[in-house]
């Protein structure tokens, strides 16, 4: 192997890298910019792509616009709703799968089932299971003498609804991660607090959980960011066709606000704006993990 | 409290790790297992510790059979080979955590860690995270974790292999106080024949999951109860040397390096010397005596080259018999020391 870097040797390494980085460049990274330049576009010709004024009066109308402040609200609730809930069942789950039992690679596929699976035939069968009259949710309330609720048509719960499906979408892919996760653990640790008096749930807790700390940390980031970005699921499950997310907008989030301006209303400069902001907060609460994580080491 | 191993068996799948072994560990003794690795040895400590389950057998604690406890309630400390400290928690906690499972007050928690790092000499490093601490440091804590809830038994394995030559030494016999000081009754586990020497009361011998031989490390020198034991103890290995048919038995021979004698001018003996090995003290010397090839030690005085012509003799006490077919320990008959010289002078037949 020729180990100098020539200039003829990185040449021919760039020649490989082409068609990645072009790829990258024209579906990601131009889209990147050009929004970002976009949200300050403030009179200009689509299509004729000229740009009169540039300022930040998109920044003002997303600000002021009560409907945002509503879309953030909501996508917080969403965040807050999901991830832990999420988190804590993949770890109940992991933790039963990675224990002996029987058919354990059958309930491994059962539970990743979900993550591979098609979103929108996944919302058809949720919306059978939330139907007011007929679902089956409904009826196993009514064992408890709940009344049936309109899952998705009442304002109230529609959230609810939305937060339930997610869990149990994203359930699938955090058990495969923190079953990794528990791989990597050294079985040494778990037989020495054995040794030490430990019993099962005290193991799990004073041993297993904080071991397993650095893949929790993991998909943690990874289920913040990818909640503030929930769209499809409000799209599918509301089957909202470009209008209302939710009965009365009452699951719209940031991400479908966006998706709307952009193309309900084609106010580009404000979709990219809403963009850009929503950009900011989920770097300011992944910047806000990372500093957790390191505060506690 | 005298620890009881009865008729105990393990195995795995088809393998039998242990097999059928019985055997009685007083109260208050520092006893190691030692054999080869793959004897048994760690998985008989693993049944004790009751990680593993025994397929056949009852242990018995003093008079309680705890066969079926679950090792959290057996109340015995173990120190494992790379010593599983808790990676998250401090050293203070790590000594806290069994009295912590224990529900002890924090206080007095804290006071008996205290106590016992002292013991151990770790009491300065009490808030640091094990991955800051030397290989040395972290078998200390490992010890005093293991020993600060006052078990009944302790149980080590290993717990030297991970350390340099020079601090094994140390460690060694830093357990060995600390064991006399507790009191604790401890099985030490371990493939090094000179540490099992060094630090016990007495040696349980395994091999093939079974005990070869279990006594004080003199007799396990002085008198191998069989081939393997004689074999496995000693450095040099112990020489062997098979003798045909005396009264219809086959016999083999056990002579360790140091009751050979060269050219002290007794014998009749006659060898070849194939290589000449200089250890300090003493001059290890390999021979060939009419085909066998036998290692002596002569001390530096004596001057031999490889091959010269030298003879050999040999104390007369201290050479082992063994009947080859059940490889156990015989009785030598009047005969058969002759016998054994005819077979080393060849030729004479």
């Amino acid at each position: 192997m020729n180990k100098k870097i020539t200039l003829k040797s990185s040449l021919k390494a760039y020649l490989y890298l082409l068609p990645a980085v072009a790829v990258i460049g024209v579906f990601v990274i131009y889209p990147l910019i050009k929004s970002f330049f976009m949200s300050f576009y403030v009179k200009y010709d689509y299509f004729k792509d000229k740009v009169y004024v540039y300022g930040i009066d998109n920044y003002k109308t997303v600000l002021s616009d009560p409907v945002f402040w509503h879309a953030m609200r909501n996508t917080m609730i969403f965040v807050i709703g999901v991830v832990p809930i999420s988190i804590i069942i993949s770890i109940l789950i992991a933790l039963m799968l990675n224990s002996k039992i029987k058919f354990g690679g059958l309930f491994r596929t059962c539970f990743f089932m979900p993550y591979v699976t098609s979103l929108v035939a996944v919302s058809i069968v949720w919306r059978w299971i939330y139907h007011k009259d007929y679902g089956i949710l409904n009826y196993f309330l009514g064992i408890f003498g709940v009344h049936p609720i309109a899952w998705l048509d009442n304002p109230d719960v529609s959230m609810i609804a939305l937060i339930i499906l997610s869990i149990w979408k994203n359930i699938g892919y955090n058990v495969i991660i923190f079953l990794a996760g528990l791989q990597t653990i050294d079985k040494q640790y778990e037989l020495a607090a054995q040794i030490d008096g430990a019993h099962y749930f005290k193991r799990v807790w004073n041993i297993v959980i904080p071991l397993l700390s650095p893949t929790t940390f993991f998909v943690a980031i990874v289920s913040v960011i990818g909640s503030f970005k929930i769209f499809d699921e409000v799209y599918a499950l509301f089957n909202s066709g470009g209008g209302m997310a939710g009965p009365s907008d009452s699951a719209l989030t940031v991400v479908f606000y966006i998706f709307r301006k952009f193309y309900g209303e084609w106010n580009f400069g404000v979709a990219s704006a809403a963009s850009f902001i929503l950009f900011l907060v989920i770097m300011v609460f992944t910047v806000a993990q990372f500093c957790y994580a390191r505060k506690r080491g | 409290m005298d620890i009881r191993l009865k008729e105990i068996s393990m195995k795995f799948s088809n393998t039998t790790a242990v097999d059928n072994i019985d055997v009685t560990i007083k109260s208050g003794e520092l006893v190691s297992l030692l054999g080869p690795s793959g004897c048994g040895k760690s998985t008989t400590l693993f049944m004790i510790a009751g990680l593993n389950k025994p397929t056949k057998g009852e242990i018995l604690f003093g008079d309680e059979c705890i066969t079926n406890k679950e090792p959290e309630d057996r109340e015995i400390g173990m120190v494992f080979q790379n010593y599983a400290l808790y990676p998250h928690m401090t050293v203070l906690k790590n000594i806290m955590f069994p009295l912590k499972m224990k529900k002890v007050s924090k206080e007095e928690a804290r006071k008996r860690a205290e106590k016992i790092a002292e013991i151990v000499q770790v009491e300065k490093l009490l808030d640091r995270k094990p991955k800051q601490l030397s290989g040395g440091q972290q078998q200390r804590v490992a010890i005093a974790r293991a020993l600060v809830k006052n078990p009944k038994v302790l149980l080590l394995d290993e717990p030297l292999s991970n350390l340099d030559a020079r601090l094994r030494i140390e460690m060694r016999e830093e357990i060995r106080q600390i064991q006399k000081k507790t009191g604790v009754t401890t099985i030490f586990v371990t493939h090094d024949q000179e540490e099992a020497m060094s630090i016990s009361d007495n040696i349980i011998v395994m091999n093939l999951g079974k005990i070869q031989q279990y006594s004080s490390a003199g007799d396990l020198y002085n008198r191998p109860e069989n081939i393997f034991v004689a074999q496995f103890i000693g450095n040099p290995k112990i020489n062997t040397i098979e003798i045909d048919e005396i009264n219809d038995k086959k016999i083999v021979v056990g002579i360790r390096a140091e009751d050979i004698h060269i050219n002290d001018g007794t014998s009749v003996i006659k060898g070849t010397v194939r290589y000449v090995e200089r250890m300090g003290r003493d001059i290890l010397v390999k021979l060939n005596c009419n085909g066998k090839d036998i290692s002596a030690y002569a001390s530096k005085e004596v001057k031999v080259d490889v091959n010269d012509e030298v003879s050999i003799s040999m104390d007369k006490g201290n050479i082992h018999w063994f009947e080859k077919e059940s490889q156990k320990r015989i009785e030598p008959e009047k005969d058969w020391f002759e016998a054994l010289m005819k077979s080393f002078q060849g030729g004479t037949k």
